[in-house]
């Protein structure tokens, strides 16, 4: 019995680093109104080949190029607290391996937001984690994958998002 | 449809069946097929010089297909049935209709009752003025001694059209010779 | 002698010329190694070719058209990702800005 204890502590951290992003679906149960975006590699590259040729779809493919999925989840709901936060545990607990840094936590009695990313040699990271709660909406980002801060970057002001690298470099908030 | 793995076809009593895949030896096949290649082309194209360009086109055919060859048997079905349907594209394809017809095969002047060289090139114009698929059965049957089911295999056509086929050419070369007093 | 018997005699195989087997052989020279039809590439590329001829006006026009449809679903929901993205960084970015550590 104290083996297999033990051998499902050991299990744990590895179990701990994936986790089935069918299980978030959870989270929109009484949703009102539902946004959830589902690439993976295949789609990503599909999603490359029609992106133009100007600047900005240029920043655009250069962020994919090296991604395996993105996930977006956006639930909004008619009233607070409709949804529930425990729905959450299974991403949380991907976000507790060592290779994750949270970057960002804000709390306030309005919304909390985490900002999740995973460190790579040579200033590259490998995923990018966001939850964002309010009462009534809550919202969920996972982006796996290599990308630079510097392609994430160059997305700013135009289809992307803005430049992440001011908040790696903020001080970071602990871990619970 | 599949290969025969036993055939009587392989009547050299040498090599027939082989270890599949293993030993088969491209230039004995051509020797031991390239008369009945030949042959089956020669009647059809009535060009002897077509008929060893089409015989040689449907070799190397075969050469390309030997990794899946497995016996000397099934190279022997295989380029049967190869120059069958070749000889008859061809056919088609240049649209050589039967140049004569059985009507104007001329009669032979020798009319001897023994088989002799002038009555057997006279059958020969006649086969090669059957149309081609009842061409193509007597043929098999009696060139190549095949049954009517192996017939209908080869042709990917029913026993009972082989057979048709087979008793009107018969018939209609039973009634020419009649005909024209040459045949017993 | 029978009819058929007859025909058999008429109808008696008949060899090539003398060389008829050289010649494919030294045919088989020039073709090389035998590969399986299935792996020639110019097979694969005739193939491809009459495949395209043949389906082009239905299947391959439909099949053009779905997959293009699934690319443009597939930049909508990219672009559409990367904006929540982007606006949900920013959220962030602002109450880090108002509330700093």
């Amino acid at each position: 019995m104290k083996k297999l204890v033990l051998l499902a502590l050991l299990a744990m951290p590895v179990a701990a680093q994936s986790f089935d992003v069918k299980l978030l679906d959870r989270l929109g149960a009484n949703a009102s109104n539902a946004t959830t975006v589902t690439l993976n590699k295949t789609m990503l590259r599909l999603a490359s080949n029609f992106l133009g040729d100007d600047d900005d779809s240029k920043s655009v493919r250069a962020l994919v190029r090296n991604l395996n999925a993105i996930y977006v989840r956006v639930y909004a709901f008619n009233k607070p607290g409709q949804f529930n936060e425990a729905d959450l545990a299974p991403m949380r607990a991907m976000l507790t391996a060592p290779k994750w840094d949270r970057i960002v936590e804000t709390k306030s009695s309005r919304d909390n937001s985490e900002v999740y990313v995973q460190p790579l040699p040579n200033d590259l990271l490998g995923g990018v984690a966001i939850i964002s709660i309010e009462p009534m909406e809550v919202t969920v980002i996972y982006i796996d994958g290599t990308m630079s801060p510097q392609d994430i970057g160059k997305l700013s002001g135009t289809m992307g998002i803005p430049d992440i690298k001011p908040m790696i470099g903020m001080p970071r908030t602990p871990k619970k | 449809m599949a290969w025969p793995k036993k055939t009587g076809s392989c009547n050299r009593g040498r090599g027939c069946f082989v270890i599949a895949g293993v030993g088969l030896d491209f230039g004995r096949i051509v020797e031991d097929n390239q008369s009945m290649v030949y042959s089956i082309a020669l009647r059809f194209l009535r060009d002897r010089e077509r008929a060893e360009d089409l015989a040689q086109d449907v070799f190397l055919k075969l050469y390309g297909e030997m990794g899946r060859i497995e016996t000397l048997a099934h190279a022997t079905w295989w380029l049967r049935r190869a120059i069958c349907h070749r000889s008859i594209d061809e056919i088609r394809r240049r649209k050589l209709r039967p140049r004569i017809s059985l009507d104007s095969v001329p009669e032979p002047k020798d009319r001897a009752r023994t088989p002799d060289p002038l009555l057997r090139d006279h059958l020969r114009r006649m086969v090669e003025a059957l149309p081609e698929k009842a061409r193509m059965v007597v043929v098999l049957r009696y060139q190549e001694e095949l049954e009517p089911a192996e017939i209908s295999e080869m042709l990917s056509m029913p026993v009972s059209t082989v057979k048709s086929h087979l008793h009107r050419s018969l018939a209609l070369l039973r009634g020419r010779l009649a005909k024209q007093e040459v045949c017993p | 002698m029978s009819l058929e018997d007859n025909l058999r005699e008429a109808l008696r195989r008949e060899m090539p010329s003398a060389g008829f087997a050289a010649k494919v052989l030294a045919r088989t020279t020039l073709a090389k190694t035998p590969t399986p039809v299935w792996r020639r590439p110019v097979v694969w590329a005739l193939a491809a070719g009459l495949a395209v001829a043949a389906l082009v006006p239905p299947a391959v026009v439909e099949y053009r058209r779905r997959e293009e449809a699934r690319g443009l679903e597939a930049r909508r929901q990219l672009l559409v990702a990367l904006s929540i993205t982007r606006t949900k960084l920013l959220q962030v970015k602002q109450r880090v800005q108002r509330n700093p550590l």
